[in-house]
């Protein structure tokens, strides 16, 4: 008799604001009980977004569980065995237990720490295997997940399907994405993210491919994926990259910056490697025992450091100003000033920062310089639509420009001091000459 | 040796061309065989995507550079994809980076001017190339790989190809001194 009983993935419910119940299995309630996921309550899904939006409070903690639910959903449409449809929701709640405090403002502090890309999703993979309460409740299925979130065969299922089960969780049309976009809107109170979940869901297919299937959209659906993919670009343009979410996040990371290079937050115990091979217990003990709350007590506690200064500042919403913001497309004509900016790196925007900050006499602090870039298509990969049953992509039928390009924006944030701004709006004319007259006047107030 | 960024590689694929290259997969593997042959370019990254190797950090550049307009992209009529050609002003980026970068941007035409021979820069040979490429450097074997085995190892990443398309992309590698067929 299958282990998997009718009731089997409906051990407990769980009410759902946007999905009325989520429906889990014992083993899944077992593991948003481990202290490692129940964490996640404390690591906000969009950072300083709340300084914009004062709804945005929503956690990692409920994207999991919804990302779950849709994973389930998929799952059954593309008619998973039970064992496939249990290995997609496991991953699906797991996917994001590697996220540090403030979510992936955390990776860009470990980036500058371990001077390589270390992002949540390898910490997940690492806890998914190392972690004592996870891996135990896992069992054999810790390494199938792992497996399945890094794209490899899955050991016991069919290749093709492997494929399309890791596409489910992760790729271009994957749940995660299905769920935040509309769990962001919702929290935030903003229509732009929402979209047509169910006709999606409906019309998700596979490519059919013998040997790696990979998911697919019949052609009926063509539409509500546009829609999708518009509803990206709305709450990109809106909602992740409004300029005082993002000041609040450059502020943050400055404030992180410093509290490193004074030894307030220790380096040696955010160093790692990406090898799944080998222990991580030091660095995932110390790492888990971080949130947003705990990491700003660490800073805080040192209340005379600059670091608790800036942190100081974020809470008070006492924030930077835009100087200067520019669509160096539209608003720089000179090319050699255009492909300076456009090539600038983070070093680069530091280094410009320290310079403003120098030359106008301003506190390095209070002068950050920021590029901002609002992708139009969709992530790495394409989305593939069913066609007379030859998947192509969506982008061949689409009569919306969906071309590579992306809406830059080129950000100087300085002090809420409009002398001080306009200090810096004139050295930057002064640096690229005559054609920053053109950096919007209307932001002089 | 001073190095070549990711930009001024994708300027020297385009000028090598006329200014202009159809499909962005096109770049990405003639920025890919490039940099496999040319040590001083600075290129970030591949990793073995569905479709082939896949530099995200090239994807970034190629979207950078057109929303900054030194790249128009044009959808071709009648058929998928679209072509990317030098704006005005990145032809004038384009020359101040062939006057820092001269023998680099040679040997990137060099390239170009090889696969266009073979293959008229389409995309499924240029493709074959850069997954045998990256295959023959993945396996740490040192035995080399014979046509049998690359299917076999391309079917492990992912990879569909057949016998004639890896005798097709090992022919072009052959061409371009990136590998020795026996």
């Amino acid at each position: 008799m299958s282990k998997y009983a009718n009731d089997y993935f409906k051990f407990k419910s769980i009410r759902d604001p946007l999905y009325g119940f989520i429906d889990l299995s014992k083993i899944e309630t077992q593991i948003i009980d481990t202290p490692v996921f129940r964490r996640l309550h404390g690591i906000k899904q969009l950072s300083h977004a709340y300084l914009v939006y004062p709804t945005a409070l929503h956690t990692r903690f409920e994207h999991a569980l919804g990302v779950t639910h849709l994973a389930d959903l998929v799952s059954k449409q593309l008619s998973f065995d039970d064992e496939t449809r249990e290995l997609v929701r496991l991953a699906g709640l797991l996917h994001d237990v590697g996220h540090g405090p403030f979510s992936h403002l955390f990776e860009k502090v470990m980036e500058n720490i371990n001077g390589k890309q270390i992002d949540h999703d390898i910490i997940s993979m690492m806890l998914i295997k190392e972690n004592e309460d996870i891996s135990t409740i896992l069992g054999d299925r810790a390494e199938k997940i792992i497996q399945l979130l890094n794209h490899k065969q899955v050991t016991g299922l069919d290749e093709a399907v492997s494929s399309l089960a890791s596409d489910v969780v992760s790729g271009p049309l994957d749940v995660d994405k299905m769920d935040y976009l509309r769990r962001d809107s919702y929290h935030i109170g903003v229509a732009y993210g929402q979209f047509d979940l169910p006709r999606i869901i409906h019309t998700l297919t596979s490519t059919n491919d013998p040997i790696e299937e990979h998911i697919c959209v019949d052609y009926k659906g063509k539409d509500a994926i546009e829609n999708y993919r518009l509803g990206r670009y709305l709450m990109h343009a809106q909602v992740y990259k409004h300029h005082t979410r993002l000041v609040g996040d450059q502020m943050f990371l400055q404030a992180l910056d410093l509290a490193v290079n004074k030894g307030t937050i220790q380096k040696d115990m955010l160093c790692t490697d990406t090898d799944l091979n080998r222990s991580h217990e030091k660095f995932l003990d110390f790492y888990t025992s971080l949130d947003d709350c705990s990491l700003y007590h660490y800073i805080l506690n040192e209340p005379e450091s600059d670091a608790a200064h800036i942190l100081g500042k974020i809470q008070r919403r006492m924030l930077l100003k835009r100087a200067v913001d520019s669509l160096p497309d539209m608003d720089i004509p000179n090319a050699q000033t255009r492909d300076w900016i456009s090539r600038m790196n983070e070093d680069g925007m530091k280094e410009f920062s320290h310079e403003i900050a120098d030359n106008t006499g301003i506190c390095k602090h209070d002068v950050i310089v920021h590029s901002s870039k609002i992708p139009v298509n969709l992530y790495e990969g394409e989305i593939m639509i069913m066609w007379k049953e030859i998947p192509s992509k969506l982008d061949d039928f689409s009569p919306i420009n969906t071309n590579n390009s992306a809406t830059n924006k080129f950000y100087i944030f300085g002090p809420d001091n409009k002398t001080d701004r306009q200090k810096i709006r004139e050295y930057v004319k002064k640096k690229f000459g005559a054609d920053l007259d053109i950096v919007r006047n209307s932001l002089s107030t | 040796m001073l190095s070549m960024d990711v930009y001024d590689t994708i300027y020297a694929v385009l000028t090598a061309n006329d200014n202009r290259i159809r499909g962005r997969t096109t770049i990405q593997k003639l920025v890919y065989l490039s940099s496999k042959k040319i040590p001083e370019l600075d290129v970030p990254p591949y990793k073995a995507h569905y479709y082939g190797p896949f530099s995200p950090g090239v994807g970034w550049a190629l979207e950078t550079m057109t929303s900054y307009s030194f790249l128009y992209e044009a959808s071709i009529p009648g058929a998928q994809g679209y072509t990317y050609g030098l704006t005005d002003d990145g032809c004038k980026i384009a020359a101040r980076a062939k006057k820092d970068n001269i023998k680099a941007f040679e040997k990137i035409s060099d390239i170009v001017k090889v696969c266009n021979d073979f293959c008229k820069l389409k995309i499924p040979p240029l493709s074959y190339a850069s997954k045998i490429h990256y295959m023959v450097h993945s396996d740490t074997s040192g035995n080399g790989m014979s046509f049998s085995d690359a299917v076999k190892y391309a079917h492990k990443l992912g990879w569909k190809v057949s016998e004639d398309d890896v005798e097709q992309g090992a022919k072009l590698l052959e061409r371009l001194n990136l590998v020795k067929v026996c």
